[in-house]
């Protein structure tokens, strides 16, 4: 009777798709590419080292960006996530970025609210607010435009004192 | 004749109808495409690859293991990102991403080859199925001389050439404003006397 009441709590434990208890989100990291000359699109990485109380590896946590809905990835040692995506330049916008991570429970209950409208009671894990300072498109003025001009003044202000001394 | 054409439209429907029936995958098939997000490729900077797993079948596939063994680290450096990314489970008809930023490190000719995916294609299989990313073929890795003398913006270059072409103007300039000023003064000198 015991073996099998064992062998049981060992499938349960070992069945894929752990729940993580009580994650605590630790190493927060941000990172964005910049540069509009160099890249197509332009990606947003999070980030991140979860611990769970059961110590649940490879579990998934999701992110709600803007409404939309994106599943972490984890390494191979499992206790480091990364959330990421992309977006064309044109489109990504400069400014503050809130994204609010939820484990699979906080998911579904912010799910469930977003559908019957009420959406005060969903509580996330962790938001993350990051600040996305836009890419660098190049600078405003070309340079090569400002010496030009430069330059064609000081060509007016000579070829003028030239004409006045030769009258 | 008539029953002939007959035949032949009802075999060719009958062919029609189990290829469409067919197309239905019932287990979970996982497609990787593998996109470089980057105009350039340059050495030192920022080289971005975005992998994007669809699973186009009817069960979620378990297990996933995303590995790339295209950046190693004599040649690459991570700068964000897994080169091994696992999902527990991706869900069927859905698709997720995941973003790399590496940094080459040696600039030349180099070969962007296939990412491999494994997965267990339903809850009840056994055997891991595998498959490879799309694959983008050789690329020019730039050296970051090369690419700032084409790219970069280059005012610190245009501060130095005017602070080198300026003698040959200012030096007649001020030669002129001298000889003016004396004339102008000589000229007042003249009048008044």
């Amino acid at each position: 009777m015991k073996s099998i009441f064992f062998a049981v709590l060992i499938i349960a434990t070992s069945a894929s798709g752990q729940q993580c208890n009580q994650a605590k989100i630790l190493n927060v990291r941000t990172s964005t590419s910049e540069n509009s000359k160099l890249n197509t699109e332009t990606a947003f990485i999070i980030q991140f080292k979860a611990q769970c109380q059961n110590n649940a590896r490879n579990v998934p946590f999701y992110a709600e960006i803007d409404g939309k809905f994106l599943t972490s990835s984890a390494d191979a040692t499992g206790e480091n996530y990364e959330i990421s995506w992309s977006e064309p330049i044109k489109k990504a916008r400069s400014g503050e970025i809130k994204v609010r991570i939820f484990d699979e429970e906080g998911y579904g209950a912010f799910r469930k609210a977003q559908r019957s409208g009420d959406l005060s009671s969903s509580k996330d894990l962790q938001t993350v607010t990051f600040y996305h300072q836009g890419s660098y498109k190049g600078p405003s003025v070309q340079i090569e435009f400002l010496v030009t001009v430069l330059f064609g003044v000081i060509f007016y202000f000579a070829k003028s004192s030239m004409n006045k001394i030769q009258n | 004749m008539k029953c002939v054409i007959f035949l032949l439209c009802a075999l060719l429907a009958n062919v029609v109808y189990s290829e469409t029936v067919v197309d239905e995958l019932e287990d979970a098939k996982l497609l990787v495409a593998k996109n470089v997000l980057n105009n350039y490729i340059v050495e030192g900077l920022n080289l971005t690859i975005k992998y994007t797993i669809h699973n186009i079948g009817s069960s979620p596939a378990l297990n996933v293991k995303l590995q790339d063994e295209n950046f190693p680290a004599e040649y690459f450096e991570y700068a964000s990102g897994f080169s091994v990314a696992q999902w527990a489970r991706i869900p069927p008809k859905s698709n997720v991403d995941h973003v790399v930023i590496v940094s080459p490190k040696m600039p030349g000719m180099f070969n962007l080859t296939s990412a491999v995916v494994t997965y267990l294609p339903s809850e009840k299989a056994s055997k891991v199925q595998t498959g490879y990313s799309t694959e983008l073929g050789e690329v020019y890795i730039q050296r970051l001389s090369d690419y700032n003398r084409r790219y970069a913006s280059q005012t610190l270059n245009w501060i130095l050439f005017i602070i080198i072409a300026s003698p040959s103007i200012l030096i007649p300039f001020f030669l002129w404003k001298s000889s003016t000023n004396k004339y102008q003064k000589s000229k007042k000198a003249k009048k008044s006397n």
